[in-house]
């Protein structure tokens, strides 16, 4: 499946619908990155809500730098004799950089 | 031999012609048993013994029926559509690890936690998110159920964690106080009839009902978790998920509790804590959560099986609604907007029409 990759607000009821949830992918992920499936649909919607085209390699990056910035706040919120699993339970999981849908 | 399934290749009567007059589902004659492919077919059937022509569609088809529908000059099938997720209004506040209850049109996200632990409450009427009553006091990492004019909240930090409160559309009242405190609960049932179970610390498998007004400790269930989830009523429910240590290990069991005692569900397909859920025992719905984040499973009382995904995936979110009208609200995609609704419509049957185009 071939995807491409934007930037969009959620504006939330009516930006994604059931009807665009059956023609194509679609993931959301930080910094309002969209990976969409790249069929008529996928690119009717991306047209639809004016949303930015990037590449993969600019797309992968908005989203590193708001992980990162996740990543930095999470190490940085310490209490004083937590335990790592106190942490996680008051945390949740420390958040990780990770790879956005390819092809 | 076990169960053979009819069809062309050993459906061939003498002469190489296929029966067309009971096609698959008659009685298999022995001779073709061995059959495995139409090598000697010398005609088939027409196509009216396989498909019939109808003056309508039919009131009540089963999935999978093909017929030609003579008015309409169209032949017909009835088919299957997706299951969907599609976006609902944003909550007004971003927020995890918050509790939730109510319907897809009528849904309650309560309590939570942004950059602080909030007391905020927020009404979900179908469309988008208004301020409720808020809560007595600032409360994250717990669980509701009930419904957006009689809910229940209880456990969760940094109130004392025994303490349970009572949602009546408008304002919020105290309710009783829990044999045991605790947070990152599962619940489910009503206001004056619902279940707690599970959460820490430590890990808990003890299990305690309300019945409006006081708490009282019923049979624990099996495998003790935390981050774990409910749903369905007091006398019909099921326990989802969650995770026991080290963690993070999020699990796949299940367990169904009848009002006095609790049996093995089904396992999940996807290991999930800290996950969301609407539904009931057996049209249950889970979605999101530790690790999988985007996976959606739908259960029918014993098997668990795969659905669409969420568009944004998280953990530390709520749900409420129905297995076929669902809603997935707030949680952790790893860093902000904390804030996205979505709102998940089952598959359904439908009648199809076949196309050349």
């Amino acid at each position: 499946m071939a995807h491409l990759y934007c930037v969009a607000e959620n504006t939330g009821k009516g930006f994604i619908t059931v009807d665009d949830s059956r023609n194509f992918y679609r993931s959301g992920h930080a910094g309002n990155v969209w990976v969409i499936e790249n069929n008529v649909y996928g690119q009717a919607w991306i047209t639809r809500k004016g949303a930015t085209t990037k590449t993969l390699a600019e797309a992968q990056a908005i989203v590193d730098a708001e992980v990162q910035t996740s990543i930095d706040a999470w190490e940085a919120d310490n209490v004083e004799g937590e335990t790592a699993e106190q942490k996680v339970l008051r945390l949740g999981e420390k958040p990780v950089i990770y790879s956005l849908p390819q092809e | 031999m076990g169960i053979k399934t009819r069809n062309f290749a050993n459906n061939i009567l003498s002469g190489g012609t296929i029966d067309g007059t009971d096609f698959l589902s008659g009685t298999l004659p022995s001779s073709n048993i061995t059959n495995d492919s139409a090598a000697s077919v010398t005609s088939i059937p027409s196509i009216s013994n396989v498909v019939s022509s109808v003056a309508g569609d039919p009131p009540s088809p089963t999935l999978g029926d093909i017929w030609y529908n003579s008015s309409t000059n169209a032949l017909k099938f009835q088919g299957l559509t997706a299951a969907a997720w599609a976006t609902g209004g944003n909550l007004g506040t971003g927020r995890r690890l918050l509790a939730g209850c109510g319907t897809q049109t009528a849904g309650l996200a309560f309590g939570g936690y942004s950059t602080t632990h909030l007391n905020a409450v927020e009404e979900y009427g179908g469309t988008s998110w208004t301020a409720g009553g808020a809560l007595p006091a600032p409360t994250y990492e717990w669980s509701g159920n009930g419904t957006q004019t009689a809910a229940l909240g209880a456990g969760g930090i940094p109130v004392a964690s025994d303490t349970s409160v009572e949602y009546n559309g408008s304002s919020w009242s105290a309710g009783g106080t829990m044999n045991t405190a605790r947070r990152q609960t599962g619940s489910f049932g009503t206001q004056t009839a619902g279940v707690l179970v599970g959460g820490n610390t430590p890990t808990r498998a003890d299990v305690e009902e309300y019945n409006g007004s006081s708490w009282t400790s019923v049979t624990s269930m099996t495998n003790g978790r935390q981050q774990i989830s409910g749903i369905g009523l007091e006398s019909a429910g099921l326990a989802i998920c969650g995770s026991s240590p080290p963690l993070p290990t999020a699990g796949v069991t299940t367990e169904e509790y009848n009002g006095t005692s609790w049996t093995a569900g089904g396992n999940t397909n996807t290991s999930t804590s800290n996950l969301g859920s609407g539904g009931t025992q057996t049209a249950g719905l889970k979605f999101g959560g530790y690790s999988t984040l985007q996976a959606t499973e739908e259960y029918d009382g014993s098997i668990w099986s795969n659905s669409t995904n969420l568009s944004v995936g998280r953990q530390e979110l709520s749900g409420a609604g129905t297995q076929a009208a669902g809603i997935a609200f707030g949680g952790n995609p790893g860093s902000p907007p904390f804030n996205a609704t979505e709102e998940y419509t089952t598959s359904s049957n439908v009648v199809k029409t076949f196309t050349t185009d």
